[in-house]
């Protein structure tokens, strides 16, 4: 006799449901015991123990990237301050600030000369290059953003310790100009 | 006297931070989801495993369970998916000579209670020989008495192929009974053709 099951069982072969409920009855009928309610609760607990949730900072990398938008223009503001603190407080600060304004326009066209020369390179040699480069950016980025944070704290840490350092040493700091007996030159009044 | 609060009410007080409250719905259910997945050919030594997986799985996907379908449903569907991936990944084979090993019950018992006992077995056997697709509606269907809907629900299948996957399941059991364990044909109307 053939062991093969009826795939495709013609029309007859089911015995019908009341036959497969006679025949099955002693499974239903059949006591099962089991007692894992203490095993899956120690595990849910386990689990609520090593996966606490993040703290709220963590939790909120938009928030973070947010705040690194502010941290960087107060970074800009305050380079932007000591320059001109520096200017000002330079031996009479007008000779280094017009030497500086001068200079401006050539370190433009300089800046933009070799810019244009670059996106010349680019855009005829180095674009394969760059899109492989770019291929790796995108593969790194987690790498980067951590980076990027990392950066926007270390600016951050170097805006205190610097206004710490101006606002400690501002009164010990020689006084330029005549009433300080320094000259800009570098010498002394008669 | 307080009543037992409902599946739903126990699934909300979970979800709202009362863990311990999930304990409830495990000693309400687990004899089901034991029970289940030994019908669904997961071998007694290995029930308690399948069952605390289905539970954990539970726990962990309780949000997404929708309070339009009985609880025990998805409970079901949850566990016929596990006993079928364990089956799949233990690669058990449902041979005969397999079966009674793994259903060996311990602990003595009285003569009518040996014969059940034998006859549970033998029948265990027999669906063991139905393949998984074929045997899963039909256990559903004819040991855990769900509805055809409840059924198609809980297989995530059209109402006519379950009914046309049941046709045949019934089919090659009648014809593994009648070849291997005629000893088990029901003396009823359906059983004449065997």
């Amino acid at each position: 006799m053939s062991d093969r099951l009826p795939l495709l069982p013609r029309h007859g072969d089911d015995p019908g449901e009341a036959w497969a409920e006679a025949l099955l009855e002693p499974l239903r009928l059949e006591e099962i015991a089991c007692d894992i309610a203490p095993s899956v609760m120690a595990r849910v607990a386990a689990e609520r123990v090593a996966v606490r949730p993040l703290p709220a900072i963590l939790a909120r990398p938009r928030l973070l990237w947010a705040a690194c938008v502010p941290a960087g223009i107060a970074s800009l503001a305050f380079l932007t301050i000591i320059c001109l603190g520096l200017g000002r407080a330079a031996a009479g600060g007008a000779a280094p600030g017009g030497a500086l304004a001068a200079l401006l326009p050539r370190l433009i066209r300089l800046v933009g000369e070799r810019l244009a020369a670059a996106a010349g390179f680019v855009v005829t040699i180095a674009a394969p290059l760059l899109r492989a480069a770019w291929a790796l950016v995108d593969t790194l980025a987690p790498l980067l953003r951590g980076a990027g944070l990392v950066a926007a704290a270390t600016g951050l840490l170097s805006i205190v310790i610097s206004l710490y350092v101006f606002g400690h040493y501002r009164g010990t700091a020689p006084q330029a100009g005549a009433a300080s007996g320094i000259l800009p030159h570098g010498g002394t009044p008669r | 006297m307080a009543s037992e609060p409902t599946d739903v009410e126990l699934i909300r007080e979970v979800l709202a931070g009362g863990v311990e409250r999930f304990e409830l719905l495990i000693r309400r259910y687990e004899r089901l989801v034991a029970a289940a997945a030994i019908r669904m050919g997961v071998p007694r030594q290995e029930v308690e495993d399948v069952a605390n997986e289905v539970f954990y799985k539970v726990y962990r996907s309780l949000k997404r369970y929708e309070p339009t379908h009985a609880f025990s449903t998805w409970l079901y569907r949850i566990t016929v998916n596990a006993a079928l991936d364990r089956r799949r990944s233990r690669r058990h084979d449902t041979r005969m000579d397999e079966i009674p090993a793994a259903l060996a019950d311990s602990g003595p018992s009285p003569h009518e209670d040996a014969e059940r006992r034998g006859r549970v077995r033998l029948l265990q056997e027999a669906l063991a020989r139905i393949p998984d697709h074929y045997r899963a509606p039909l256990v559903l269907m004819h040991v855990e008495g769900l509805a055809i809907e409840e059924v198609s629900r809980v297989l995530d299948l059209p109402e006519g192929t379950v009914k046309s996957r049941l046709f045949r399941a019934r089919a090659m059991l009648k014809q593994i009974i009648q070849r291997h364990y005629p000893a088990l044909a029901p003396s009823l109307p359906g059983g004449e053709a065997s």
